[in-house]
Formats: C-alpha cells, sequence, structure tokens
C-alpha cells in the first residue's frame, strides 16, 4: 500500500531539480545561489523550419537539381543568402528569409532551420545549487517553510502572501481595485465562477485556495496566474496544520509553485517562504512511515481535511461501512474523536 | 523430482504483483501471489518494488527466491522461466502519420490502443498540411515514438517519403535525452528506404504492412516493432527495467498486450464458441480486450472527468447522489488514486463510476474498431462467453453481486453469457509467460484460477412493464423440478450451487429474445455453479431508469436485493 506524503513542515530542507527535456548548457555551478527565475539551463533551438520544394518551386528538371543547389547541408546560412536558383531570362531564387542553417536536402526539398530561440529552465525559489545534472540542469536546495497542496495549473511566480477571509471571495462582494497586485493570495473557498472572476479582477500574483467547488476546475487550470488548491473538491475547511502555516507566512514574500501534481514523480504543489538558515547538502529525509504519535490528514467523507495523531495501527483488516474489508489506522483527530479510518484514506505529514 | 517453477511479475503505476506457478503432477498451479508498492516515482529503481514484492511471495510460500544480493535465485534449486509484464511509466507520447484518417491513420489509431500511448498529434499526408507546417508539428509534438504507415504494397509512395524525410529531421535534430522511436508499418516497398533514410540505429522498428491490401488489416504484422519500440523507450524511462530483463532472461510486455494474449487463447480453447472478452476497470485506465477466431479488438481509454461523467455517475448510483457530488469525488480520487471507499455513499459513487467508465471504454473501442459490436443505447450486441472481469474497481467489491451487476449495467449484453472474475489479477502475468511456458496459462485456467461469477441470460422483449416475457424449468437433479416467471423490468437470481450442474429450460413469449436464435425460442441451458448464481435479466435494452433520482436509486438498490447482494 502507498501511503501519500503531504508536507506542511517548518523548517524542512527543500530540494528540488530543474533540468531541461533536451541536452543543454547548465548556467550555474554547485554552491551558487540563485534567486526565483533565474536561469538554470537553457538551450538554443531554432526558431523555425522551412521545407521548400526546388523542383516545383523554382520548376527545376529533377535530373538537374544539384546543379541548382548552392548550399550544402550543415552549411550556416545568412538572411538573404541564395540557397538555390536557377539562372535564364528571368532568374528564380530561393533565398534565406533569416540567419540558420541547412539542416537537410533530399528529393529536391531543402529544409532550413531559421533563427535562435532560448528554452530555459527557472529557479521557481531562491536557493543554494548543491548538484549539478551535466547537460541538463541543476538541484536547488533551500531550508524553509513548506506548504504542499494537492492541486496545481503547472504556474509559478512570488509574492507577499496576504490571507483574505472568506467572506472576501463572495461573489456579491465585489472589488474591482487591483488591491492585491504582485501578492499571493489566500483563502478557504471559492464557491463560483463569479467569485473567481472577482478575485481575478483584484490581479493577485497567485492564488492558494482552501478547497473549490468543481466546476470551478476549467476555469482554474486556464487562469493566467498559479493556482494551488490545498485540501480538495467540494466545500471543506483548510486543516488546522496549513493555517498555522499560512499565518505564519502572512506578511512575508513567498513562492508560490504551483505545479501539476504528479503522483508518479511524488511531485505536488507547493508554497515556499525561504528561510535563512544554511542549507546542509548531505542530509537525507528519514523514510516516513503510518506510526503511533505520527499526524496524518483525512481523506474522505465525512473527515476530509481534518487532522489527528495516530493511536493504533491495528494488524487484522477490518470492515468498514461500505463492506470492504480493509487495514485500519485509529486516528484521534483535534476534537478528540477517534475514528478509525482505511490506511489509503490517509495522507501522512511531514512535519 | 524437483519441482519447476515459474515466476511471473507484473509492473503496475502503483501495484507490483508477483506470481509464483509451479509444475505438479496434474499440470502448473499457482502456488501463490503477492503485492507490493511500485517503486518507479522520481526516477527510482523498478527492483526495489519487484524485490518488496518477491519477498512477499517468498514470506506466503515458504519458498527461497532471492539470494543475499536480493537476486533471484535460479537455476534448477530456483526459479525456471520468468515473465515480465509493465504499465508502468507515463503515457507514451505518440505521434501517427498515415496516408489518409480513414485509411491507415484508423489503422495506426487500433494498432497503438494496446501500448500505453496518448496520441499527440496524427498527420494525414494528403492533408492540405505544406512540408513545412508537417515538420513544425512534429518538433512541437515532442513525442517518443512516431509511427508511420500508409499506402498497399503497391500504392503511393510519394506522401509518405516526404513524411519519411520530415521524420528524418526530427529524430536527428532534437537532442533530446530519451532518443524517439520510430516505428514503420506502411507499403512494404519503401521498408529499406525507411531504414536508410531515417538514420535512426536500433531505434528504427521495421514491421510487415499492417495493410498489404487495401481489402485487408494486419495489426499483428506490426506488433513486433511495436513491442520492440515500447521495450527501448521503458528501458530508458525506468530506471533498472533493462537490468531486470537481463538477469531474469526475458523481455517485458505492455501489460494490455500480455493480457489480450491469455483472451486470445480463451477463444482458441472454445472452438466455434463465441468469443472470449476481458474487462479491467483500475483507477487510471479501462482496458477492453476482445477476441473471436481471428479477430481481435483491443484498446485502452482514460475516461474524463466531466460535469457530463459526473451526471452519469450520478443516474446509475444506488443512493441517492448529485452529479456534483459525484465529480468532487471523481476529481478527488483522481489526486488520491489509492483512496478506498470506506462509506456506503463513496462505495455508490465509486461502482456507479465503474459503470460509466464501462460505457465510455465500449463507445471508445467502437469509434477505434467500428466492426465492434457495441450500441451506446442498446448495449454489447455481440455475444462473448466467457466475460473475464478484473481491475480493482471490479474486484475489490463486497459482494460478488455487486461486480455481476456493475458488469450488466456496464455492458447491457444480450443473450446468455459468463461472468468470471480474475481476483489474483492474472492475466498479464499468464501472459507474459505464454512464449516461454506455453503449457502454463492453459493448465493454470484450468485449475480453476479464474472464479465463475455467474451466467446471465438476458431477456429482451418489446413487452410493456411487469408483463411475462419469460418462464423457467429449474432442474437441479431433484424429482421436483422448480418454476418460474420472469416478468418485464424484472431481474431474478437461480441459486446454482454445488455440487452438480443445474439445467433451466428457458420458455420464452413469443416476443422475448434469450439469444437463442431469434424472439420465441428457447431451450435447456446448463449451468455450473457459480458464485451468485444464474441472473435473468428481463429489464430490457436500453436500461430504463426511472427519472427521479430516489426512485432510481430504489431500483437499483432493489436489483441487488434480488441479486442477493
Amino acid at each position: 500500500m502507498s501511503t501519500e506524503i503531504l508536507a506542511i513542515a517548518c523548517d524542512q530542507q527543500i530540494l528540488r531539480s530543474y533540468t531541461l527535456p533536451f541536452t543543454g548548457s547548465v548556467l550555474v555551478r554547485t554552491g551558487q545561489e540563485v534567486e526565483a527565475g533565474q536561469p538554470v539551463a537553457e538551450i538554443q533551438m531554432p526558431e523555425r523550419y522551412q521545407v521548400f520544394d526546388a523542383i516545383n518551386g523554382l520548376k527545376i528538371n529533377p535530373k538537374n537539381i544539384d546543379r541548382h543547389i548552392e548550399r550544402l547541408v550543415g552549411e550556416p546560412v545568412k538572411a538573404g543568402d541564395v540557397i538555390a536558383q536557377k539562372s535564364g531570362l528571368i532568374s528564380r531564387l530561393f533565398r534565406a528569409s533569416q540567419d540558420g542553417m541547412v539542416v537537410a536536402i533530399r528529393d529536391g526539398r531543402i529544409t532550413l532551420a531559421l533563427g535562435e530561440k532560448k528554452l530555459q529552465v527557472l529557479a521557481t525559489f531562491p536557493g543554494t545549487v548543491v548538484e549539478i545534472i551535466p547537460e541538463r540542469g541543476a538541484v536547488v536546495a533551500v531550508q524553509g517553510l513548506l506548504l504542499q497542496g494537492v492541486w496545481g495549473n503547472g504556474l509559478n511566480s512570488s509574492g507577499e502572501l496576504t490571507r483574505l477571509e472568506p467572506t472576501e471571495s463572495a461573489a456579491g462582494k465585489k472589488q474591482t481595485t487591483a488591491d492585491l497586485q504582485g501578492k499571493i493570495a489566500a483563502l478557504p473557498h471559492i464557491a463560483d465562477e463569479a467569485a473567481f472572476t472577482a478575485l481575478l479582477a483584484r490581479k493577485p500574483a497567485g492564488l492558494v485556495l482552501g478547497s473549490v467547488m468543481p466546476e470551478l476546475l476549467p476555469a482554474l487550470a486556464e487562469a493566467p496566474l498559479p493556482v494551488m488548491v490545498l485540501v480538495g473538491y467540494g466545500e471543506y475547511e483548510i486543516d488546522t496544520l496549513s493555517t498555522a502555516m499560512l499565518r505564519q507566512m502572512e506578511g512575508q514574500m513567498v513562492s508560490l509553485n504551483a505545479n501539476e501534481a504528479d503522483a508518479s514523480e511524488q511531485s505536488r504543489p507547493d508554497l515556499i517562504l525561504p528561510g535563512k538558515a544554511q542549507v546542509s547538502p548531505g542530509l537525507f529525509h528519514e523514510e516516513l512511515q503510518l506510526e503511533p504519535g505520527r499526524h496524518v490528514r483525512l481523506l474522505g467523507k465525512p473527515y476530509t481535511g481534518s487532522i489527528g495523531e495516530i493511536v493504533e495501527l491495528p494488524a487484522e483488516p477490518e470492515k468498514f461501512a461500505s463492506g470492504l474489508v480493509m487495514r485500519a489506522v485509529v486516528v484521534r483527530r483535534e476534537d478528540e474523536l477517534i475514528v478509525r479510518v482505511p490506511r489509503e484514506n490517509v495522507e501522512l505529514i511531514l512535519e | 523430482m524437483e519441482k519447476r517453477r515459474t515466476l511471473s511479475v507484473d509492473i503496475g503505476s502503483q501495484n507490483t504483483r508477483a506470481w509464483l506457478f509451479e509444475q505438479r503432477e496434474e499440470g502448473y498451479a499457482l502456488v501463490c501471489s503477492a503485492v507490493a508498492e511500485t517503486s518507479a516515482a522520481s526516477g527510482q529503481d523498478l527492483r526495489g518494488g519487484v524485490n518488496r514484492a518477491l519477498e512477499a511471495l517468498q514470506e506466503k510460500s515458504g519458498l527461497r527466491l532471492l539470494d543475499l544480493h536480493q537476486k533471484l535465485i535460479r537455476a534448477e534449486e530456483g526459479v525456471g522461466a520468468c515473465g515480465l509484464s509493465l504499465s508502468a511509466g507515463k503515457p507514451i507520447r505518440t505521434v501517427l502519420a498515415g496516408i489518409s484518417d480513414t485509411y491507415s491513420l484508423a489503422a495506426l489509431r487500433r494498432l497503438v490502443s494496446l501500448f500505453y500511448t496518448d496520441v499527440v498529434l496524427e498527420i494525414d499526408l494528403q492533408s492540405d498540411l505544406n512540408a513545412t507546417a508537417q515538420l513544425e508539428k512534429l518538433i512541437a509534438a515532442n513525442a517518443d515514438l512516431f509511427v508511420c504507415a500508409g499506402g498497399t504494397n503497391q500504392g503511393a509512395i510519394r506522401p509518405v517519403r516526404a513524411a519519411l524525410d520530415n521524420l528524418r529531421i526530427v529524430y536527428q535534430s532534437l537532442p533530446r535525452l530519451i532518443r524517439p522511436q520510430l516505428v514503420y508499418a506502411g507499403n512494404e516497398a519503401l521498408t529499406d528506404y525507411a531504414r536508410e533514410e531515417l538514420e535512426a540505429g536500433e531505434d528504427f522498428h521495421r514491421a510487415r504492412n499492417i495493410q498489404a491490401r487495401t481489402d485487408a488489416e494486419s495489426l499483428a504484422a506490426a506488433w513486433p516493432a511495436m513491442l520492440g519500440a515500447f521495450r527501448r523507450l521503458r528501458r530508458q524511462q525506468l530506471p533498472g527495467l533493462a537490468e531486470l530483463e537481463q538477469d531474469w532472461e526475458c523481455e517485458a510486455l505492455p501489460s494490455a498486450f500480455a493480457a489480450s494474449r491469455i483472451v486470445r487463447l480463451i477463444d482458441r480453447m472454445n472452438p466455434g464458441g463465441k468469443g472470449a472478452m476481458a474487462l479491467d476497470v483500475g483507477c487510471n485506465s479501462t482496458i477492453v480486450l476482445a477476441a473471436r477466431g481471428e479477430d481481435f479488438i483491443g484498446s485502452i481509454s482514460h475516461p474524463p472527468i466531466s460535469e457530463q461523467v459526473g451526471k452519469e455517475t450520478s443516474r446509475y448510483s444506488t443512493l441517492p447522489i448529485d452529479a456534483q457530488t459525484a465529480a468532487a469525488y471523481m476529481l478527488n480520487k483522481k489526486l488520491h488514486q489509492a483512496f478506498l471507499p470506506a462509506t456506503l455513499e463513496d462505495l455508490a459513487i465509486e461502482q456507479a463510476w465503474t459503470r460509466v467508465r464501462l460505457h465510455y471504454a465500449l463507445r471508445r473501442t467502437r469509434e477505434l474498431f467500428p466492426w465492434f459490436g457495441y450500441d451506446p443505447e442498446l448495449g454489447l450486441l455481440d455475444p462473448y462467453e466467457p466475460v473475464l472481469l478484473s481491475g480493482e474497481s471490479l474486484v475489490r467489491v463486497p459482494a460478488p453481486q455487486q461486480t455481476l451487476l456493475m458488469a450488466l449495467d456496464g455492458l447491457q449484453p444480450h443473450g446468455i453469457t459468463t461472468f468470471a472474475m480474475d481476483k489474483d489479477q492474472l492475466l498479464a502475468g499468464l501472459g507474459s509467460l505464454a512464449e516461454k511456458e506455453a503449457l502454463l496459462p492453459v493448465q493454470v485456467i484450468d485449475s480453476g484460477v479464474f472464479s465463475n461469477l455467474g451466467t446471465a441470460i438476458c431477456a429482451d422483449a418489446s413487452e410493456r412493464s411487469s408483463r411475462r416475457v419469460l418462464t423457467l424449468e429449474i432442474d437441479r437433479g431433484e424429482s421436483a423440478r422448480e418454476t418460474l416467471e420472469i416478468r418485464k423490468g424484472e431481474i431474478k437470481r437461480v441459486e446454482t450451487t454445488p455440487p452438480g450442474p443445474t439445467r433451466i429450460y428457458l420458455s420464452p413469449n413469443e416476443l422475448t429474445d434469450v439469444g437463442m436464435g431469434f424472439p420465441g425460442l428457447g431451450g435447456w441451458v446448463t449451468v455450473p455453479p457459480s458464485e451468485v448464481g444464474t441472473v435473468i435479466d428481463a429489464r430490457g435494452r436500453p436500461l430504463e431508469l426511472p427519472e427521479e433520482m430516489t426512485r432510481r436509486s430504489e431500483a437499483f438498490y432493489n436489483w441487488l436485493w434480488e441479486l442477493g447482494g
């Protein structure tokens, strides 16, 4: 059985790999301090390609095509260079429209790679480079506060964290001023699209939401700013540990990395408050597992989002209300209520 | 005599399953199975999860399988042949290039459907797309796999040559860490040209033409090439796989492909039968496999979670649950895939969603294979027997009656069929051994590893509700025979308990079709003992559900009650 690990940690060593999808150049070195948004690695690629059919384009007899092509494969070209031509009373020319290179000539078809664009991978929080991944990127580390969520829309940004009251997201309460400009706003719940649109009008740099209604998902996914959901879909309160963490971060510059959660990569979206403490590169996390005394967040109704402490891990499987027989974990919630839930239905908290 | 042991391991996205088989006097038999969490996340070595599964297998079987260095003990005192199947890993980003949408592209979609692919781009070589636009699209696709086909063996070559030219540029120009694989399954006159032109070495996989003639399609002609491409990609993507294959002297198969071998085998074990079908509903995907003679159909689908799916799920729920609650459950389950329903409400949503996933998967299969006998309104028109049910959503269920009702509602079959359950989720495990130990799957299946869930007799009658449509005479080998009348809209169960088979005489009225050839025709049916029994489903096709939510959930509740669940 796989137990999900959820980090709500105060003094956590945060390690993140930043890698290119292709082989390229690494721009940082081990021990270097990097800022959020700083390029870690890059690759230069053609901006565009052009395929030119010289036989039809220049009306050339295919048998004589070699005579009319002026360049060789792999040769660099400048904007305006003649690549192929047919001379005569009215000569026909094919010129490069941009600087680039001839990448292929086959059957009279000339392929040019034109222009140049940089593909970069950027650090999403300030930290120290602790490892170089040759030709691909680097691992950046920072010691700080880490609050993970369950869903993100793939974007990231930084800004001062501000907490909004639940009533501030009510649809009727419209505020047209851009009072959240440059800030990461955290609020417990958004119920409908009107409330979300009203919030966007206040121009926040990012959003941290406790829970959202399912019908809002397309709008969140398409939002032009990073959005992270902490608990899940439905109407749930933010758990007490996450609330306490948001309080600690309030008013400070945080990095919101609303990565798409990927179970196969064990990655989650997160909010980071970088600390000043030195990172200790050789330190490994202890392997977390379900055991008495550990804190967990519960999944599934009626307990979704509540926090508790493991008091027992019965060895024998138990029959639940659904009729399924599963291995249980006994949890004492913060309100002292003792509940038994399937082991699959908890997130183990890394504190 | 030392018993010959055989091992099979299936590495899924969440779980790694291991099965140990032993050759006994009566033939091969399953000794035991074990499950461990897959270790494939964040570049972890696959062998971690595999070893944990093998350790669990050791503990259960009492046999030593691993040496002090955690290596599998082979040779006489250990394991002989090994099989390996794989569904872990991200979907393979795939580009299809074919000479026309309705012809070669349609065949390519069918070809790649069993190989855990995500088709990110399709290029119709006869469309207006110019060469520059085609190249730009191919590069932007950032694909792991390019599959190209088109043209019969004496057919057109010019558009295919142009596409190969572009594929070469994509292959040679992009400095990808994981080299893309290229499968060519088109006009055989161009195969050598393609190999030379692409200059891709072992990343090029040549196949026979899947459409050598205009009137014939053979997906099997390209399976070896697709398997080669799949393995080369996964070896680069999943650390530890190549070493595992080398140590165990076997090559990994895609799990769905491995399972398909067993479905084809079961079909061949019943020559002249109706054909065999397997359905696997897991949290990530639904697999449909069907074989009848030379015909084979297979697809993997990933049902979307949308407002419509929420509504449909709400419609099939055994408890009154609104679409928003259903959608929230599905989205949360997507976030926490190991989540299991602990409450009745969660179970009701999970089971309703399973029905909807079956509908979606069958519809998707029909889109890929237009000759597949499925109608979204009328259900599964083609007869298949047995229908083998597998996957967490169908197997991890409190009662077998619930599994059977989900299958009946999801498939809406016609006529008579038998449902079996693959509780050990063995299909892939057997399939990956089929080549090495041909007798093993046959003997293991014969040993009864698949439990007989029940026989379904679907009485389709154009009668009004509550009218008698069928009369049964049940012969249990005792002196007195029981009689049972079935009315339109009802679902009833006849217990078929051991020891012996039960004989049932079906006497339909003149408007009722029970799958004996035409409406009104009945006869004797012999049914073996099964977990649920024989279910007579006279609810009709399409399944008519009350509009009002509470009445609808009552109807499901009552049907389940009739089945004893």
